[in-house]
């Protein structure tokens, strides 16, 4: 083999391996039986555990191949990690609740696995074509996952709903695209980046591309005002899709969209730090206030996903190396906090006439079940960035950068959000422990989604607790 | 004479383009609103026609035209949707008609001072001697651009098993 194709081999083998698991992992499901479709989801486990092992990074080495079209170091593995954990952690807690919803089905695991490779051909993209179509494969996925149950009418009207909006926007971008291909005459980054040094920069066409393509972007991460599918998805879709849907794919995004502007737009990083940085503001701060006149947990949580993607836009704005480690860094705790949360939200349920999820089903749960209760505190704690725990450092790393950056307006405005958030998610932990039961609401947690909750609210007090550890760990990964 | 002809050409073309566009979405009749779908498919395969990319126009016609506009006319005729005029929002209506319009004059004034990059991919699909379009195209799709078209196919996997799953009777 001459040396470019072992580099080209190189640059794109955790995606081939992922892929063939994921084809086995289709032929395993036509192989179980109906009542134990669960073992396609642990043998995906299996298969990520494998991939993340054989794909662990090489420091410092950067396989790029394909003519410079697909590249796989340790920022790509980095942010495989985090789809890995979301994977798992979303699959171990999810058993139970697709059980009771009468959808347990391998299709749905099969899917979500497919989804990771796409998200991880995002991330390791550095032509605009492969990153297209790894974030059409992610979000086809996701309209499934959102549509998954298709008894409920909530979820269909989820997964509609996405799909066309989704649609929408990668018609945005794709215009966009065109404008800016038009501008600089290449999809590749580099080339990209080249041809902007060489004047293509000032051009109103490769301008105008740009915001197109931006727009597409910000539909992705749900940053306002791009977010109106946002709320409705996450609330009707499945809550383990739902979880997952929060996390990974935002990630996905944010690492596409920083290995963008870090690659082509970097002769234009100035005018772009200026445009996150309004963006990250109106994000955060709609985000918030919205959510604080929730009385849905499950609406509440949609609204603060969308206020910490403009926490992790934040990030992006300092266009230093900080910046993108904290995102990095944020994404992983993000990614523990809230897929526990969404799996233990997934477990009540409310015999009265009103919805599992409204505020008043968790009132007085401490008393009735303290586990439970003592878990959504560890979860809503580490989502306000109460010290001690992981959220905290998250949000600490971020503002950090932004500091870092002298940027110190936006750091301010950060840290007023998330004493703003403070606020909604005291809220349960306050009727959960300071009101007297109204409904007759059972928690029990069941063992699946115990396992996920325990890894979650674990590892959430242990980076909480020894920060420094894994900040350099991400640290030297992302040099 | 040749350039007068294709520049008549053009702009019957892309007039026609236009005004069925309008119609398409202004009919209250959906049946109508599919077929003037198609002259504006078979308006801008013309258009590629012109712009020598007779295989882009193929596909536009058969996969646009043939394919997708019969599966509108099939849910269409399956769902048959009683037309309920225009959406009775009106500060929504005049909002996006504001908000469209100017995103209409920026796209104007773009294209007016555009300054489009001649690529020099694709040249001698003129020429006889040269390999055709279809080769051309087929010969980047399958060695440079061959990444994106394997992930595609892991794209289409997904959306199968997709279909399936919420189509299949449990």
């Amino acid at each position: 083999m001459t040396p470019q194709a072992i580099m080209n081999l190189l640059s794109i083998y955790p995606e081939v391996i992922m892929t063939m698991f994921g084809l086995i992992l289709v032929v395993l499901d036509v192989m179980t039986k109906n009542e134990k479709k669960s073992m396609v989801g642990y043998f995906g486990i299996a298969f990520l555990v494998i991939t993340v092992l054989i794909a662990w990074p090489p420091v410092g080495k950067k396989f790029l191949g394909f003519g410079n079209m697909v590249m796989w170091d340790s920022y790509s593995f980095v942010f495989f990690f985090i789809f890995a954990i979301a994977y798992s952690l979303t699959t171990l807690g999810s058993v139970s609740y697709l059980k009771e919803n009468g959808i347990l089905k391998g299709e749905f695991y099969t899917i979500m696995f497919f989804s990771v490779v796409g998200m991880m051909f995002m991330v390791s993209a550095y032509d605009l074509t492969v990153f297209y179509a790894g974030m059409e494969t992610m979000a086809i996925s996701m309209y499934i996952l959102a549509g998954f149950n298709k008894k409920c009418a909530r979820s269909s009207e989820a997964g509609i709903k996405y799909f066309i909006i989704g649609a929408f926007s990668s018609g945005i971008f794709l215009y966009g695209l065109t404008f800016v291909y038009g501008a600089t005459g290449s999809m590749n980054y580099l080339e990209i980046a080249a041809a902007l040094k060489g004047g293509a920069a000032s051009t109103t066409t490769f301008k105008f591309g740009l915001v197109l393509m931006l727009a597409g972007f910000a539909f992705k991460i749900s940053a306002v005002p791009f977010h109106m599918w946002a709320p409705d998805v996450y609330q009707g879709a499945p809550t383990p899709s739902a979880g997952f849907m929060t996390v990974a794919p935002k990630a996905a995004a944010m690492g596409a969209l920083i290995r963008f502007c870090w690659i082509a737009l970097e002769p234009v990083g100035n005018m772009l730090a200026l445009f996150f940085g309004i963006l990250a503001v109106i994000t955060m701060t709609y985000g918030n206030l919205v959510a604080l006149a929730q009385n849905n947990v499950k609406r509440m949580l949609a609204y603060s996903a969308i206020a910490h993607a403009g926490f992790m836009l934040m990030g992006l704005v300092s266009m230093n190396p900080e910046g993108y480690q904290s995102v990095a860094l944020y994404a992983i705790i993000y990614a523990f906090m809230n897929i526990g949360a969404f799996t233990l939200l997934g477990v009540v349920k409310n015999k009265g006439m009103i919805d599992d999820e409204r505020l008043e089903s968790f009132a007085g749960l401490s008393k009735t079940n303290p586990m439970y209760a003592l878990g959504m505190l560890i979860f809503m704690f580490s989502l306000a960035g109460i010290p001690p725990l992981a959220g905290f450092i998250g949000k600490f790393q971020v503002i950090m950068a932004t500091m870092k950056a002298e940027l110190y307006w936006l750091a301010i405005i950060g840290g007023l959000n998330s004493a703003l958030a403070c606020y909604y998610y005291m809220r349960v932990t306050i009727y959960m422990y300071f009101k007297e039961p109204e409904y007759e609401v059972d928690a029990t947690v069941s063992r699946s989604a115990f396992i996920t909750s325990f890894i979650g609210a674990v590892m959430v007090i242990l980076i909480g607790f020894f920060p420094t550890f894994f900040v350099n760990l991400v640290k030297t990964l992302l040099v | 004479m040749n350039a007068i002809l294709a520049n008549i050409g053009f702009w019957v073309l892309g007039i026609t383009a236009v005004v069925s566009a309008l119609f398409l979405v202004t009919r209250e009749n959906p049946v109508h609103s599919a077929l003037w779908m198609l002259l504006t498919f078979f308006c801008v395969a013309g258009i590629f026609v012109q712009l020598d990319a007779e295989f882009i126009a193929a596909i536009q016609v058969m996969v646009y035209a043939g394919a997708i506009l019969v599966l509108y006319m099939f849910v269409v005729m399956l769902l048959n949707p009683k037309s309920k005029g225009f959406i009775k929002m009106p500060f929504k209506v005049i909002l996006g008609g504001i908000v469209s319009f100017i995103v209409f004059l920026q796209i104007i004034m773009t294209l007016m001072g555009a300054d489009i990059i001649k690529t020099t991919k694709l040249t001698g699909i003129n020429d006889p001697n040269q390999l055709g379009n279809v080769k051309l195209f087929c010969i980047d799709l399958f060695t440079k651009y061959i990444v994106p078209f394997e992930i595609v196919s892991i794209m289409l996997l997904v959306a199968m098993i997709g279909a399936i799953v919420i189509a299949k009777k449990d």
